[in-house]
């Protein structure tokens, strides 16, 4: 584990907060395996259709062959790429570029610098992210193959080919193998129309992964703020804000779900949004009432004659002493949103097919009737058992680093 | 001792038995709730009844039952909960018909189960006699046939019923589209009515067989809204009488000791609604229940394990109202305008395999709109075969060829990329959506899976906003196509929404409706079905027949080419579950 | 304290009218309506009559006025306590809504109860012993029971408790066994409880993990504390410093989560009722939404809304009581 060790250059400069809350996070062995677990998850992710395709690397055509092709060379897979795959690496690329940085700065940059810096990388950062989707989108043409290059290959077409580790597509279905348990040619076997399983649970993960985190960034982000600002000040804005509160929860969210989805396309993002929008209002309530006791707390009213900026007071002073129960409501809740994701395919509202998605690959797998196919259910319940798991036991770490009184000695 | 804490302890009590009293409660005046209604129902219904006139001739007619042991419940588990009993009512279902016709109460004829085609047996009505021009039926009725109530049944029952129907005000409008046609219905005598059609139909007449009667003097209103409202405690003169619904759970039906026909042997029809299917076959295992209509893969299944076939007997046959899957190719789109190409979308189609996984084998392909085995169709038609290298011909043929080389056809520029649009939640369509799409991309055309809420979905098809639709249609043993595909039926919110407009097959329509004589007419169908054939409107997909388990103690249980009839089935005596 | 809770009562009247009016807003505007779905594709109707048909009964409805002119209408109505006719059912909402209520709430009361018993001395047990073993496995385990859906554990415990496959031990649907009406009164209580059984343990055992977290964070944080440390030196035994000092200020997130517990119960459960077969809320409201009942759907969200609200009020009320520091004023 020394590798996560930070190195300080300037030793006058102390631990900052973010490197101390870093230093009690990997000291417990339990949070390294749920970091790197989820890491590993994030790599499958993003390299899922370099993992899981039915297009090979490479293919050689054969000799004898009608002239245009014979001897080429062709690579159809990364012919094959769609403009999400492209975005999809250019926002890990991005990603790690900002990781990196973020180390560097801890070494090199001045910390009374350091948040100026850092904002100024992360707005350079999300507007080359945007741009460059937004040029992907446009000039990454929509193409279709649909050529069974293992067929070529069995049938003396083509002599070498190299495919991916999982050699099957997601939407690719063959009815004469459904409903196949696991075996030699399939691993984990196959669902009802004979789509393999393991290659829909690895792109399942994007699906799955984006979910739990768009949907709780923004309830998490909205309710922060609203609890914050609606448990400091109390009185009229107390009133007003948890009106409206209550007229959110008030609100059946299967309405609003049929109604987003009636008006806008299916698409994963509109229902990640949906979740974000419908859930808000718990992480609002929570931080109210722990603002509502913090406030008249000594620490608290020490800021506010200091002078503090209210922002500060609010995310600096406040927050870190009344984040618990936020953090477990946080954690559960990437883990939620891809529960409700699987409601709601169950119930017919997810997203389209053949996308594959743990909670649609799990509805699928419980809706059968009669026979017990126990491998379209067990295999993504248990990728959402370990993701879940892995979520919380990091949540509580973290939550334990943060708690000041149990800092270990460093 | 700090009092807050002294207090808040005793209130966190004092809630907590609030709570559990509040339960108990609840579910007592829950159950005191559905008596009540019931009670109120029953009181409502009973103060209507006049005294009875005539006095039926008990003796004569309980002697006459069916042969077998008498006793004991049947308990039917309908997968769905029906939300109304009032057979004239638009929501009556299928389910409905199950627990109301035939049962509680009876139409004038009845299709007789033996047949291949439609063939009416005298129920109600001794006689139907048909004039020569085919404009007028006169229907007698039998005599000494009576309500429940004992009240006979009379030619005003037939008149008040139809104008029941005919009343703007009823809310029953897609069957009085049928009988549109009806100008006028007269009483002849008391036991006689004639009706006077527009125009010759040969549906109105099969329409005016299977017509229920329901009784005057229970049913008259002044305001229509009360027969609208009127969804339970249906009466009829029927061999069952409505006993009581627990909504939600269960409708109770026993036996009419006054019929005045033969009596059926069991004493009580329970209907029971599990929508879950696996739930459903627990309760058939524990005897719970004792019968129940099953999936494919469960019909497959079960029967393998003999502990079950000891116990459970599993039916399956075919049955005209079950209907058909298709999809629909919507002809104003540029895509479905040439019929070559809606040829090779159902060459795409791997049909042989579909049947062959969602329905276990059981099923069978759909060639035309008709009822496989009845005699509308032309059994001699074969079904496009799957053939992808046919498709591609096809399409080649029709100038859809991939011109910018990227794996998608086009023509014109426009690119041969479509939606498919099912209903959401719907398991079947969707793997229909996923073979299909993988079928169509090996020959360039991209299909994009839309799965829509129902509500929606119905918006968008009423208003030809599509451009494939995934659906199914339920049929009857002989069915008039002139709804679904005359080209009078396209504008508007008519059911011929794939916009399918053929001179030929409208000539054929309708010279069919007018033609009273069956062969004559069977031949014009024949026409119409390789009409069909060749145009591929729809891609017909497949139908199955129905299934059901019933527990073994039940004997007598024949199946009958066009069905099952319960009232001839009987329980020995030392096996009778119920009293 | 009087005062607020006097003004938060008399506040309730907007808000459920802001509520009534967000719900009637959206409903009307998402597409379709209830009678071009009864009219439907099966509708058989010929093409010309159907304009006229679906004309007369929006009328029948009422549903061809403007939408102010509805939602008036509706309000005057509401206010006399009618809730109007379902347009599915054919009858009146009330009748609807007072069957199927009582049995949502029971099957959501009994599993609140049960996730309480069992979550808060779990918690409380995790908290005190952080760090060893038994917090581990009984983390371990709660994650597990979190993960199944609930929806994956109804059919699997249809399939191996309720037949002859594995154990007959319950009945795999409904509220009642086909001879109940006629049991007198324990009997039959006792028969309606074993058919609630499944359907309770499937409502309450992903809620475990949740509020057993919870309890477990809030503990975490005060059993640090300082004035844990001096009560343990003053000599209290360890049962009161728990329970006493460091659980009751841990009170407020569960606090909190018992306010929300009252609306989520109401929409809540449709997958559980759907999968037993039980006449519930959950189904009815959703089978609302889906077939454009307004009526229903009406009801359904001021009902909903008006117990939303007295739970939270009870909330903010037991947080107040709970927690002497808070006041609801403005600070100066």
């Amino acid at each position: 584990m020394k590798k996560l060790e930070l190195k300080i250059d300037n030793k006058n400069w102390g631990t900052s907060y973010g490197q101390l809350v870093w230093q009690q996070l990997t000291k417990n062995r339990t949070n390294l395996v749920c970091l790197w677990f989820i890491i590993v998850l994030f790599t499958t992710a993003v390299f899922a259709p370099l993992i899981a395709n039915d297009k090979p690397f490479v293919v050689r055509m054969a000799s004898t062959g009608s002239p245009q092709v014979e001897g080429k060379v062709y690579f159809p897979l990364f012919g094959a790429l769609t403009a999400n795959d492209y975005s999809v690496f250019l926002a890990a690329i991005v990603g790690a570029i900002l990781l990196f940085s973020l180390r560097r700065n801890s070494r090199k940059v001045d910390p009374f610098l350091r948040p100026a810096v850092l904002w100024r990388q992360i707005s350079i950062c999300t507007v080359i992210l945007f741009l460059g989707i937004i040029l992907l989108q446009i000039f990454i043409p929509r193409k279709l193959d649909a050529t069974d290059y293992r067929a070529m290959l069995a049938g003396g077409k083509a002599t070498d080919a190299v495919f991916p580790l999982v050699p099957y597509g997601y939407g690719r279905t063959d009815i004469k193998v459904c409903q196949r348990p696991p075996n030699r040619n399939h691993w984990l076997g196959t669902d009802d129309v004979g789509s393999d399983v393991l290659c829909r649970l690895i792109h399942g993960t994007r699906i799955s992964l984006s979910v739990g985190f768009v949907a709780v960034g923004i309830s998490g982000i909205v309710g922060i703020i609203f609890g914050a600002i609606m448990g400091y000040f109390g009185g009229k804005i107390d009133f007003l804000g948890m009106r409206l509160v209550e007229i959110m929860m008030s609100v059946p969210t299967f309405f609003l779900i049929i109604t987003i989805v009636a008006f806008f396309p299916r698409s994963l993002f509109n229902i990640m949004v949906i979740i974000g929008i419908t859930s808000w209002t718990d992480d609002a309530r929570f931080i109210r009432a722990e603002f509502l006791k913090l406030r008249n707390q000594d620490f608290v009213q020490a800021a506010v004659s200091l002078g503090l900026p209210l922002r500060s007071i609010l995310f600096r002073h406040m927050l870190p002493n009344g984040m618990a129960p936020v953090l477990v409501s946080v954690t559960f809740g990437v883990a939620g949103a891809i529960f409700i994701e699987s409601a709601l395919s169950f119930l017919g509202f997810g997203v389209a097919p053949p996308t594959p998605s743990w909670g649609q690959m799990l509805s699928t797998g419980v809706s059968t009737t009669g026979e017990f196919l126990w491998w379209l259910s067990f295999f993504p319940g248990l990728a959402i058992f370990f993701t879940v798991t892995a979520y919380n036991l990091l949540g509580e770490g973290l939550r334990d680093a943060i708690d000041p009184k149990l800092r270990k000695a460093v | 001792m700090n009092t807050r804490s002294g207090w808040f302890t005793f209130l966190l009590f004092l809630l907590l038995l609030a709570m559990i009293l509040l339960q108990v409660l609840s579910m007592v005046q829950s159950d005191r709730l559905y008596e009540r209604l019931n009670f109120l129902l029953e009181t409502i219904s009973s103060r209507q009844m006049p005294a009875s006139k005539a006095e039926p001739n008990l003796t004569a007619q309980s002697a006459q039952k069916y042969p077998g042991d008498e006793g004991d419940w049947l308990v039917w588990d309908l997968s769905g909960e029906v939300r109304t009993l009032n057979l004239l009512n638009v929501d009556a279902t299928l389910d409905t018909r199950y627990i109301v016709s035939g049962t509680i109460i009876e139409p004038l004829f009845e299709q007789d189960l033996d047949a291949d085609k439609e063939k009416l047996k005298p129920k109600l009505a001794e006689k139907m006699d048909i004039s020569e021009d085919g404009l007028e039926i006169t229907i007698k009725l039998k005599d000494n046939i009576y309500f429940s109530d004992g009240v006979p049944v009379t030619a005003d029952d037939i008149i008040f019923t139809f104008e029941t129907m005919m009343n703007p005000k009823i809310d029953c409008a897609d069957l009085r589209n049928y009988f549109d046609n009806i100008t006028g219905a007269v009483k002849l005598d008391n036991r006689r009515v004639k009706f006077v059609m527009k125009e010759r139909y040969w549906k109105t007449i099969s329409m005016i067989g299977s017509f229920y009667v329901f009784p005057r003097h229970t049913y008259q209103f002044n305001d229509p809204n009360e027969f609208n409202k009127r969804i339970s405690n249906p009466i009829g003169s029927g061999p069952y009488v409505f006993e009581k619904w627990d909504v939600g759970q269960q409708i109770v039906l026993r036996r009419n000791e006054n019929y005045w026909d033969k009596k059926p042997n069991i004493k009580k029809i329970v209907f029971k609604f599990i929508s879950n299917a696996t739930a459903a076959l627990q309760a058939l295992r524990s005897h719970d229940t004792d019968m129940f209509e099953p999936g494919s893969e469960q019909v497959t299944d079960m029967p393998k394990d003999p502990q079950f076939s000891k116990e459970f007997r599993t039916i399956i046959f075919w049955d005209p109202s079950f209907g058909y899957w298709y999809i629909g190719w919507n002809e104003q789109r540029a895509f479905f305008k040439d019929r070559r190409v809606r040829q090779a979308m159902t060459c795409l189609t791997d049909r042989k395999a579909m049947v062959e996984q969602l329905t276990r084998g059981k099923g069978a392909v759909v060639t035309g709109t008709f009822y496989i085995y009845g005699r509308q169709n032309d059994p001699n038609i074969q079904p496009w075969p799957y053939d992808p290298q046919k498709a591609a011909q096809l399409l080649d043929e029709a100038g859809w060829k991939d011109t910018d080389g990227d794996g998608i056809r086009d023509k014109d520029g426009i690119p041969f990329r479509f939606k498919y649009s099912y209903v959401a939640g719907n398991i079947s369509a969707e793997q229909m959506a996923r073979l299909l799409k993988d079928d169509a991309a090996k020959v360039g055309i991209e299909v994009i899976p839309n799965p829509t809420e129902w509500s929606i979905f119905i918006g968008n098809v009423n208003a030809r906003d599509f451009d494939v639709v995934e659906l199914m249609w339920g049929g009857v043993i002989e069915e008039d196509p002139y709804q679904i595909f005359h080209s009078s039926q396209i504008q508007g919110r008519g059911n011929n929404y794939v916009s399918f407009n053929n001179r030929q097959a409208d000539e054929l329509m309708e010279r069919a409706r007018r033609e009273l004589d069956e062969e004559k007419r069977y031949a014009l169908y024949h026409q119409f079905h390789r009409i069909l054939h060749e145009e591929q409107p729809y891609t017909f997909l497949m139908t199955r027949p129905r299934y059901y388990f019933i527990d073994k103690r039940f004997e007598n249980v024949i199946v009958h080419k066009l069905g099952i009839d319960l009232f001839e089935w009987y329980v020995p005596k030392e096996k009778q579950r119920y009293k | 304290m009087t005062t607020y809770i006097i003004r938060r009562i008399l506040l309730m009247i907007p808000t459920i009218l802001g509520i009534t009016i967000m719900v009637f807003a959206i409903s009307r505007v998402a597409p379709g309506d209830p009678v071009s779905l009864s009219m439907g594709p099966g509708g058989q109707l010929d093409a010309q009559r159907a304009a006229d048909v679906r004309k007369a009964r929006m009328a029948l409805y009422g549903l061809d006025k403007p939408i102010h002119v509805q939602y008036a209408i509706w309000l005057k109505r509401v206010v006399q306590l009618d809730f109007g006719d379902s347009i599915k059912h054919h009858r009146p909402v009330i009748d609807l809504i007072a069957e199927r209520l009582p049995v949502t709430i029971t099957l959501n009361v009994i599993s609140i109860i049960i996730i309480y018993i069992i979550s808060i001395p779990l918690g409380i047990f995790s908290a005190v012993r952080q760090g060893r073993f038994s917090d581990k496995v009984s983390s371990v385990i709660l994650f597990m029971l979190w993960s199944l859906p609930s929806m994956w554990a109804g059919q699997m415990l249809i399939g191996y408790f309720c037949g002859p496959t594995f154990k007959n031990w319950f009945p795999p649907a409904g509220l009642s066994s086909n001879f109940a009406d006629a049991l007198p009164f324990f009997p039959w209580l006792g028969d309606r409880l074993w058919h609630l059984t499944l359907p309770v343990i499937c409502l309450s055992y992903s809620g475990f993990a949740y509020l057993t977290k919870q309890v477990r964070a809030g503990m975490l944080d005060n059993l640090r504390c300082d004035y844990i440390r001096t009560a343990r030196a003053k000599g209290l035994d360890n049962w009161t410093v728990i329970f006493r000092h460091a659980f009751r200020n841990s009170l407020l997130p569960i606090i909190t989560i018992m306010g929300t517990l009252l609306p989520a119960m109401i929409g809540g459960s449709v997958i559980i009722e759907s999968i037993f077969s039980i006449p519930g809320m959950g189904r009815l409201a959703f089978e609302a939404i889906t077939t454009r009942d307004y009526n229903v759907v009406m009801a359904v969200a001021t009902t909903a809304g008006f117990l939303d609200l007295i739970g939270l009020l009870l909330a903010d009320i037991a947080y107040a009581i709970a927690d002497p520091r808070i006041s609801f004023e403005r600070i100066e």
